[in-house]
């Protein structure tokens, strides 16, 4: 994808009625990255009965206005899916009337995602009606291929998020810890987007000057020593692995956070990443 | 300075009557605020009503300043200096968020996202 690209996508989403929620701040996120971070959210084990969000200074959050973050490839995500717009209603983004349905797993071919703007988010007591204001919580929306398909969710910065009982934790709610823990990683670096030439650089520069691209860093990667023969010359770059650990911190250690602990990435730092050298399982 | 706000307590009648006494000020702010409803300005009955209110209130000087000085007023100079307030977009989209989280009797957040379909807008 190029520049033109993400301004043509943008275009197309600001024709919603979300489009008032859509952040000015965007990145393109490479393939590579994704690769990163779709490992990243493979190592979470899935039968944890809760998720330890950590909160904004933690992952040095860099966006208080919030981001949209185009996908470089589309792929497809499961989410859980808890309730839906009211069908006689059917307005998202004017109306919180809604419907809530029995948890149910559904899929989404996702094109790209939206943190918001940390707010007080209303709340809704499991099984009634009843609205709460209670969550300080950061927003979230899942974009599928089509730009009518949208899902909501949300970061609860230093807070839990509970996998309702008989349900497993979502697949897309570890994506999203895995991208909110990537974002602001050291892996993680921003570059300019790819584009055919000067006309398009400065379209992009005029109409979304913030688009920057996210790459994966060498990091501490390139272990050859100088002198040394090397039997293969690396064709590929390749992750060795990461591990999520449940870290204890705060007054006497009663808070708990998911923390990740880095993987690195070998090989020489101008090949490709290469998915099927990544070692994950021993 | 005084300040006449639209749709307050004072009728235009009853602030016509008091801007033409020959003590009142001839500094006057004159205060329209738009609707709550998100995304929309001044009504153009507000517009209406404060273009109308700024004449009265020139009319009753012109009058008010007559009585004051016994003699007819031959020059008038008006200093407009419009503000402006605007919600940022930072305001606009917080609280904005269609969407209900889920919490459970304790009140600890639930996992699971909403699915809803958007439309044009």
């Amino acid at each position: 994808m190029t520049g033109d690209d993400v301004l043509a996508l943008r275009k197309e989403w600001e024709k919603w009625n979300y489009a008032d929620l859509l952040p000015e701040a965007t990145v393109l996120a490479s393939r590579d990255w994704m690769l990163y971070v779709q490992a990243m959210a493979r190592a979470l084990p899935r039968d944890i009965v809760e998720v330890h969000y950590p909160t904004e200074s933690e992952v040095r959050w860099g966006w208080p206005e919030g981001v949209v973050i185009v996908f470089e490839e589309p792929f497809w995500m499961e989410h859980l899916i808890i309730s839906r717009d009211r069908a006689a209603v059917g307005t998202w983004g004017v109306s919180t009337e809604l419907d809530a349905i029995p948890p149910m797993v559904e899929r989404q071919e996702l094109r790209g995602m939206v943190f918001g703007i940390g707010q007080m988010m209303s709340a809704r007591v499991k099984d009634t009606n009843i609205p709460i204001e209670s969550v300080y919580a950061i927003p979230t929306l899942f974009i599928g291929t089509d730009p009518k398909d949208i899902i909501s969710g949300n970061w609860i910065p230093g807070g839990d998020s509970h996998v309702i009982h008989g349900e497993r934790l979502s697949e897309s709610t570890v994506f999203q810890l895995s991208v909110i823990t990537a974002l602001g990683h050291r892996l993680t670096k921003h570059t300019p987007v790819p584009s055919s030439g000067r006309g398009e650089r400065r379209r992009v520069q005029r109409e979304l000057p913030s688009l920057r691209m996210l790459s994966l860093a060498g990091g501490a990667s390139v272990s050859e020593r100088e002198g040394s023969p090397q039997r293969h010359p690396h064709q590929f770059r390749w992750i060795v692995r990461g591990h999520w650990h449940t870290v204890r911190h705060g007054p006497r250690r009663t808070l708990k956070r998911l923390q990740w602990y880095d993987p690195y990435v070998k090989g020489p730092e101008d090949k490709p990443l290469d998915e099927r050298r990544t070692v994950w399982r021993a | 300075m005084s300040t006449f706000e639209y749709g307050g307590d004072l009728s235009r009648d009853d602030f016509y009557k008091k801007a033409i006494q020959p003590n009142f000020p001839n500094r006057m702010q004159f205060v329209l605020t738009a609707s709550d409803v998100e995304g929309q300005t001044f009504s153009e009955e507000g517009m209406d009503a404060v273009t109308e209110q700024i004449e009265s209130f020139i009319m009753a000087r012109i009058l008010g300043t007559w009585r004051k000085t016994k003699t007819a007023p031959h020059e008038l100079t008006v200093n407009v200096d419009l503000e402006f307030k605007a919600r940022s977009e930072h305001e606009l989209r917080q609280g904005a968020w269609p969407w209900w989280a889920l919490v459970d009797k304790g009140n600890h957040p639930l996992d699971g996202g909403h699915r809803g379909e958007a439309h044009d807008r």
